[in-house]
């Protein structure tokens, strides 16, 4: 009898534990509670970053979003760059995914596959077909088999940055062709003793920022890195990138110091003063200028061709919010989304270097007021001109650091371009 | 044993073998868990442990063998591919690579944290002034995170702002982390840096185990301070330098943090080893399959030098 008892009560407790556990299993990322509901939002900027404007703009939006929502709460959950993808494909695998993602949408492929993110068609296209030649961003970009997946809320271009204190030091021009670029480099390089231009040959990051270079080059030398997500710069375009790079080594715009650096480095360099001239993202001209002593000191211009006068073209990528696979929410997820991507938000992040997607931001008051609003519109001129999607694939990442390991060994150890770049080309199928 | 030599003097001695057997009653039959008997509540009490470490430790790795011989895509598992995983390690020279830089890098790191470790520990266990000072100082890399000593040690050795003046060393410009030689020599320093205070604790606590009358025995007989060290301490120090062995070998292999800040694995592969490959095939390109394969000949390396030392202990014991 007494055992029966027992038996009972432990299967009482244990149904309600099962029941707990699998209802928290459940509920995914965000969850409700008497009417209030939360929403998950994970993210890479730093709501309470220091230096970085973007993650003031981060905060602020999100705190307005809040206050002017009803009963709807968006949680801001920070993730570093590199990890924010893995995190969230094992935590949406576990049921556990936030309701709204950033992605950058180089990895819009892999979360696509992942199966990390649901479509958002019928919530973006009746707003996009609104706002028409208004919205900037090439929404292909963003679509995978007739959806779309993700809506951009930002354009960054690849431009060339330049230390115009070192350049005067040295009594330099601002380099208008790539041969320019690189005996201007070179004698930076002898002129101060710092790294004439900065390209990051590491390993870290996953080779992103040598990457942002080989890119625009290869297409500058007539070729493609990517075709229908096939590698494709097994080429004599590619093969012509690298030989650049080993040019570049050899005449002395950078030695070897580069094989440690990845863009983390590349950009605390500039702002260090130990790299003259780099080819980084528009993105990071406001964090990088926010440095100590740095300013104006710090500018851009497009990336040189052959030709001067005539720029490479830029790849042109951005970040994206898209809807976890895990929301229970979905329109609830899409308001924030919409917001995020409003005229009043992208002023915010405009303030904060940002390029908006939206045309008519650029036109705003509030953007005409910035200090920045005349560098800002030079930047999306050349993102209309000259840009051009960067190439994606499901398996970016582990190309980027297999093409990166290519690059030291052609660069470094002056192995054969064209077998390196076959052997890395035959690893992803092509 | 131990309860066999502790045993009482006065304490019956067992009945002649020549006696006649009491005779016993009938057996009582053992009715397992859920009863009262000795042998019902050892499977009670041992069941739950059993449990447990099934769950948490023969579960995973079993997942991960099953994991590494199929085929995956994401966090899903796919086709049966046999060993196909495993020919990408052993059948490459990528693969190949990164077997043989482990192994430098694990047996590297090890030659200089264990003498480094016992030669603290004998220094510490001497009776100076500030001792309790020095015990300290030792021992603060130990509550360093391995993220922090490797972000630590980048900026020491940078050659452009680094405090070490790395930049120009008469004349000539030392970047550890452009080089794929001077790179596996740091990421062993640095290793050997965060990991030498555990080997050291152990090597001094072992050390005050031996009775000094042993080595004044020694001295008393005309051995020198060498002669005492290498025929009396080391000797007795043997089990408990055997264990940070095994301690030391284990956490090498399968370092990830340390590798993955410091070096990235560059450059030019120079620092691209098992750990860091399993680590970044399963969560930076999710080919899972290919990452537990890494995970699998990663164990069974920790399990051959894990059995390779026992037995070289037992073999230390039976001479």
């Amino acid at each position: 009898m007494k055992h029966g008892i027992i038996r009972k009560v432990a299967a009482v407790a244990l149904t309600a534990a099962v029941g707990a556990t699998l209802a928290g299993c459940a509920s995914g990322g965000g969850g409700s509670a008497g009417g209030e509901e939360n929403l998950d939002f994970w993210i890479f900027l730093d709501p309470n970053s220091p230096d970085d404007p973007r993650g003031a703009a981060l905060k602020s939006i999100v705190d307005d979003y809040n206050a002017q929502s009803d009963g709807v709460t968006v949680t801001v959950r920070s993730i570093n760059y590199a990890k924010i993808d893995a995190e969230v494909i094992k935590a949406t695998a576990s049921g556990q995914g936030p309701d709204i993602i950033n992605i950058y949408s180089n990895q819009l492929p892999t979360h696509v596959a992942a199966g990390t993110i649901q479509p958002m068609t019928e919530y973006a296209q009746p707003l996009l077909d609104e706002l028409g030649d208004d919205y900037l961003f090439p929404i292909d970009g963003a679509t995978f088999d007739g959806d779309i997946m993700a809506l951009p809320w930002e354009i960054r271009a690849w431009l060339l940055w330049y230390r115009a204190d070192l350049l005067a030091d040295a009594g330099l021009e601002v380099p208008q062709t790539l041969d320019e670029l690189g005996t201007t480099a070179a004698a930076l390089g002898a002129a101060t003793g710092t790294t004439g231009l900065g390209v990051g040959f590491s390993n870290q990051g996953l080779g992103a920022d040598f990457m942002e270079k080989f890119i625009p080059f290869t297409w500058g030398n007539g070729g493609d890195v990517l075709v229908n997500g096939e590698p494709a710069f097994a080429s004599d375009a590619g093969v012509a990138t690298m030989d650049y790079f080993t040019q570049l080594h050899d005449e002395g715009a950078f030695g070897d110091e580069v094989l440690s650096m990845g863009a983390d480095e590349v950009i605390n360099g500039i702002k260090a003063g130990t790299i003259s001239m780099a080819i980084e993202g528009s993105y990071r001209v406001a964090a990088a200028r926010s440095g100590e002593g740095i300013g104006d000191n710090l500018q851009t211009a497009p990336i040189p061709s052959d030709v001067a006068g005539t720029p490479l073209q830029t790849p042109v990528a951005g970040q994206t919010l898209a809807i976890g696979a895990n929301a229970e929410d979905p329109a609830a997820a899409w308001d924030f989304i919409q917001y995020y991507a409003s005229a009043v938000s992208q002023e915010k992040f405009a303030a904060a270097g940002v390029l908006p997607v939206l045309a008519s931001v650029y036109d705003s008051e509030a953007v005409q007021t910035l200090p920045n609003a005349g560098e800002l519109a030079t930047w999306r001129d050349y993102v209309l001109d000259y840009g051009r999607p960067a190439p994606v694939s499901e398996n970016f990442s582990e190309l980027s650091d297999a093409l990166v390991t290519a690059g030291q060994r052609v660069v470094f150890q002056g192995a054969d371009a064209a077998s390196e770049l076959d052997a890395v080309a035959g690893q992803f199928g092509g | 044993m131990t309860a066999l030599m502790t045993a009482p003097a006065d304490r019956k001695p067992p009945a002649a073998p020549s006696a006649p057997a009491p005779e016993r009653g009938p057996r009582r039959r053992s009715s397992g868990v859920g009863t009262t008997s000795p042998l019902g509540l050892s499977w009670a009490l041992i069941v739950p442990s059993i449990a447990i470490v099934a769950v948490v430790s023969i579960f995973p790795i079993a997942y991960a063998i099953n994991l590494s011989l199929h085929e995956t895509r994401f966090l899903q598992i796919g086709d049966f591919v046999g060993l196909d995983n495993f020919a990408q390690i052993f059948g490459t020279a990528e693969g190949l690579g990164q077997v043989g830089r482990s192994l430098v890098y694990v047996v590297g790191s090890l030659a200089i944290a264990v003498p480094l470790s016992l030669a603290l520990a004998n220094l510490l266990n001497q009776e100076v002034r500030f001792r309790r000072v020095f015990r300290v100082i030792i021992l603060l890399p130990w509550v360093v995170s391995q993220t922090v000593a490797a972000l630590l040690w980048k900026w020491l050795v940078n050659p452009d702002y680094g405090p070490l003046g790395l930049g120009d060393i008469g004349g000539v410009r030392l970047d550890f982390l452009a080089d794929p030689n001077l790179a596996m020599l740091l990421l062993i320093v640095v290793n050997v840096w965060i990991s030498y205070p555990i080997a050291t604790i152990l090597c001094l606590a072992s050390l005050q185990t031996i009775p000094e009358e042993l080595r004044e025995a020694a001295e008393v007989d005309g051995a020198g301070p060498f002669r005492r060290f290498m025929q009396v301490t080391l000797p007795l120090m043997k089990p408990t330098l055997f264990v940070v062995v095994i301690q030391l070998t284990l956490l090498y292999f399968n370092m990830v943090t340390l590798i993955y800040t410091l070096t990235g694995g560059g450059p030019l592969d120079g620092t691209n080893l098992l750990s860091l490959a399993a680590f970044k095939q399963s969560f930076e390109f999710f080919n899972l399959g290919l990452g537990a394969a890494y995970s699998v000949v990663l164990f069974a390396f920790n399990v051959l030098f894990g059995a390779a030392y026992l037995r070289l202990l037992r073999s230390e014991r039976n001479v």
